[in-house]
């Protein structure tokens, strides 16, 4: 009791977490399995995989053989990585604005409470809960040249025969096409749980102040929205980045390179080829262009705490 | 079982002199694939059975292989046979079926381990140098001589091509062939035919192409009334595309692919030679003739297109295409026949070598179990099971020649002449095999997609493969 005396805070001064008793061994208990786990499972992988991307594997004699900058210098002077950018940039921005504007445009229309909209609000979200593999098979069987569906309306509706995933000026916007359509649920998701959460009152305050159904969703809506669109595209951007199995599935990153990403890059390096001190390489690419994309995005996107009365 | 029980005669013989320990008998016995209880059987006739010898030899006579093999229609036949291998050697199979690429990324994982994950693995023939090269797989001469099982007829019944390729080694000199054998050809070699609808033919009165300019003749010929002249493996990347459909035309118009050796490290490629475009532009040329998405057609739609119907002629492996002539899986099982590849006089039917061996990693953690099912799914036997129920290709010329399934199978003569005329990759030396006919196929595809010519093509994948060979040092 006394020890609690001594330590009881004095006014105006904060609480300290921690008694001054705790002891180190304690501390060590409670933040070991954790700073284990994140050494296992993060930090040595991000640092081996450091070291190997500069790094040439001997697949004959399972050596590994120093060779500096070698695999970036590669990396940056081939004009196919610069293609597989192209296309992983492309997949990425399109596609995810694509998912932000319909899954938020989604998000207003339901949040009408139209009769029915709990149903159809259930079917929406389905694509969502499908394995990317089970994607491209259901996708590969409708984009399928002789019998799937998306070239039977063509066909009929006159606009002939699209080679949906042989043509390489089409394969890449079909990649965007089939993200979107398994994506932008997510989104929708996440939009329509913030507008159920959003105060009534700010809305008829406004109705009141006679602002019409645009002005209120351009004024009031949508700036409420934006923590819940801003964090749906970082999440969805993120993702979309590292896009591997839709490509694996439907076109193999063909044709040609058109529809490469910088996954499927290190993937194939890596595994098919047994180049893993250049898949490597790409891979830190990856994560290097990954935390300045968040970065830059979440400055010049900057998102405001709005506090709402209640 | 009788395959098995003529090589045990000897080893109780020496049981009985004294000329072999217990410890050995058991051994040698569970390689021959004798059961646990036949050896105790034996043993307790010698007069030198002992509870632990019992327990022993259970354990060495079967337990589990994890088995690596390519998802192309054989693994059916293994999956077939479950019941039969355990009941008969004791052994659990646990399978993983895998897709090429998959396949090469597990094999690549699993014998760089300090233990495998499997204990036997197909190896593709592309791949051999970089895995068997990289002296991962251990060497099977002295099994093959004191443990293969009676009638098992190594080596006179595979093909001498074959065992070149996916049989013998040698990794100081990265090269194929030479003293050490480290895969046993299997579960199936790889020849290239011609398959054609025989009914279409006929009624247009076209004849069996000889060369690639009748191929493309006929091919214009037979194209029309919602059935493609042709059809081939136009799918980006798809290695196939560059083996069956680019390679059989250019080798057999006398392309050569490479000049100088990796020995010598001059090793480089001639993929903008006349030959080489001229071969691409002749797929080019066909796939005018072609179903519409032939572009994105790799050797199982192209198959499933012609048995359905839809193609009159195709260049395939002859593993992959031999269910069109099962009416269970064919619709034109009746209508179709075989040819050797067209090509320039004497080089008709000159086509790449394909195939697998299969082998024993040297981290497998149940190597005696694994030379017992090697065995068992490189014999004879097996290999008539697998071609009667499903028409995958053997690796034995007596399976090839069955008089039986030749009946059958009509096809299968020809595969097996095609076969005994294969040969072997310029390039399958090098560990960097796969990925040069990767960026040669997924360049070529530009030309079939009509998104470049075919001689720029050519010269993007020459360009493409001079940086890779000159990165193994393979040319400098």
């Amino acid at each position: 009791m006394t020890a609690v005396t001594a330590n009881a805070p004095r006014p105006g001064r904060p609480a300290r977490l921690a008694p001054p008793t705790q002891g180190r061994g304690e501390a060590l208990l409670l933040l070991g399995p954790a700073a284990l786990y994140l050494i296992a499972f993060s930090i040595y992988p991000l640092v081996t995989s450091l070291v190997r991307s500069f790094q040439d594997y001997n697949t004959t004699k399972n050596t590994w053989r120093w060779i500096g900058f070698r695999n970036y210098e590669d990396l940056f002077t081939s004009s196919e990585f610069w293609t597989v950018v192209k296309n992983t940039l492309i997949l990425t921005t399109v596609g995810v604005a694509i998912q932000v504007v319909v899954g938020t445009a989604l998000a207003l229309f339901f949040n009408q409470n139209l009769r029915g909209s709990a149903i159809v609000r259930g079917i929406l979200i389905l694509p969502m809960l499908l394995t990317p593999i089970v994607v491209g098979l259901m996708w590969r069987a409708l984009l399928n040249p002789e019998w799937g569906l998306l070239n039977w309306v063509a066909v009929e509706l006159g606009f002939g025969y699209v080679g949906w995933l042989s043509d390489s000026h089409v394969a890449l916007w079909t990649l965007v096409l089939v993200d979107s359509w398994q994506w932008t649920p997510f989104v929708f998701v996440v939009v329509y749980a913030r507008l159920q959460a959003l105060p009534q009152e700010v809305f008829e305050a406004g109705s009141v102040d006679g602002a019409s159904w645009f002005q209120r969703t351009r004024m009031l809506t949508l700036p409420l929205l934006m923590p819940a669109i801003v964090f749906a595209a970082i999440f969805r951007g993120i993702d979309a980045f590292r896009t591997f199995d839709l490509v694996f599935g439907l076109t193999n990153g063909g044709p040609v390179q058109s529809t490469s990403t910088l996954s499927f890059e290190g993937f194939q390096n890596g595994f098919e080829f047994q180049r893993y001190g250049y898949a490597s390489a790409v891979s830190y690419v990856m994560v290097i262009a990954a935390a300045i994309g968040i970065t830059f995005l979440l400055r010049v996107v900057r998102v405001r705490r709005v506090d709402v009365a209640t | 079982m009788t395959e098995y029980q003529e090589g045990s005669g000897s080893i109780i013989d020496e049981l009985v002199s004294g000329d072999m320990s217990r410890e050995q008998f058991i051994r040698r016995a569970s390689l021959l694939g004798i059961s646990a209880t036949a050896i105790g059987g034996m043993l307790a006739a010698a007069g030198k059975a002992t509870a632990a010898d019992l327990r022993v030899a259970s354990a060495l006579a079967g337990g589990t292989v994890n088995l690596l093999v390519p998802a192309e229609g054989a693994e059916k036949g293994i999956q077939d046979k479950f019941g039969e291998i355990k009941s008969r050697f004791g052994i659990d199979v646990k399978m993983t079926a895998l897709p090429v690429g998959p396949l090469i990324e597990k094999l690549a994982q699993s014998v760089k381990a300090p233990t495998g994950t499997y204990d036997l693995i197909s190896v593709l023939g592309f791949t051999v140098a970089a895995f068997v090269g990289g002296g991962y797989f251990m060497p099977l001469n002295k099994l093959v001589k004191t443990a293969a099982p009676a009638g098992y007829n190594f080596p006179r019944d595979f093909a001498a091509g074959e065992l070149q390729y996916t049989g013998y080694f040698s990794p100081a000199r990265g090269a194929f062939g030479g003293k050490t054998l480290y895969l046993i050809p299997g579960l199936y070699a790889g020849p290239i035919i011609l398959f054609y609808r025989k009914d279409l033919l006929d009624k247009a009165g076209v004849a069996v192409p000889k060369t690639w300019a009748e191929y493309l003749d006929a091919a214009k010929a037979l194209n029309g009334n919602g059935i493609a002249g042709n059809t081939m493996i136009a799918k980006s990347g798809d290695v196939s595309m560059f083996l069956v459909d680019w390679y059989t035309r250019f080798t057999s118009q006398g392309g050569q692919l490479m000049s100088g050796s990796p020995q010598k490290k001059n090793f480089a490629p001639r993929l903008t030679s006349p030959a080489a475009v001229a071969a691409l532009e002749h797929m080019v040329e066909c796939v005018q003739y072609s179903t519409k998405g032939v572009n994105s057609y790799d050797f199982t739609i192209s198959t499933d297109a012609f048995s359905a119907g839809k193609t009159a002629m195709m260049i395939m492996w002859s593993t992959i295409a031999g269910p069109v002539y099962n009416p269970k899986t064919s619709k034109v099982a009746d209508k179709v026949a075989v040819s050797i590849t067209p090509g320039v006089g004497g080089r008709r039917g000159q086509i790449v070598r394909g195939g697998w061996g299969m082998g024993i990693p040297k981290n497998a953690k149940n190597k005696d179990a694994a030379w017992t099912l090697l065995t068992y799914l490189t014999s004879k036997e097996w290999g008539i099971y697998e071609v009667g129920a499903h028409q995958t290709d053997p690796a034995r010329n007596s399976v090839f020649f069955d008089p039986g399934l030749n009946k059958k199978f009509p096809y299968l003569k020809t595969a097996g002449a095609a076969n005994a005329k294969a040969h072997i990759l310029e390039i399958a030396n090098i560990p960097e095999t796969f990925e040069l006919i990767t960026i040669a196929a997924q360049q070529f595809a530009g030309a079939l997609s009509g998104s470049t010519t075919a001689a720029a093509a050519c010269k993007k994948a020459n360009d493409e493969w001079v940086k890779v060979l000159k990165r193994g040092g393979h040319l400098t």
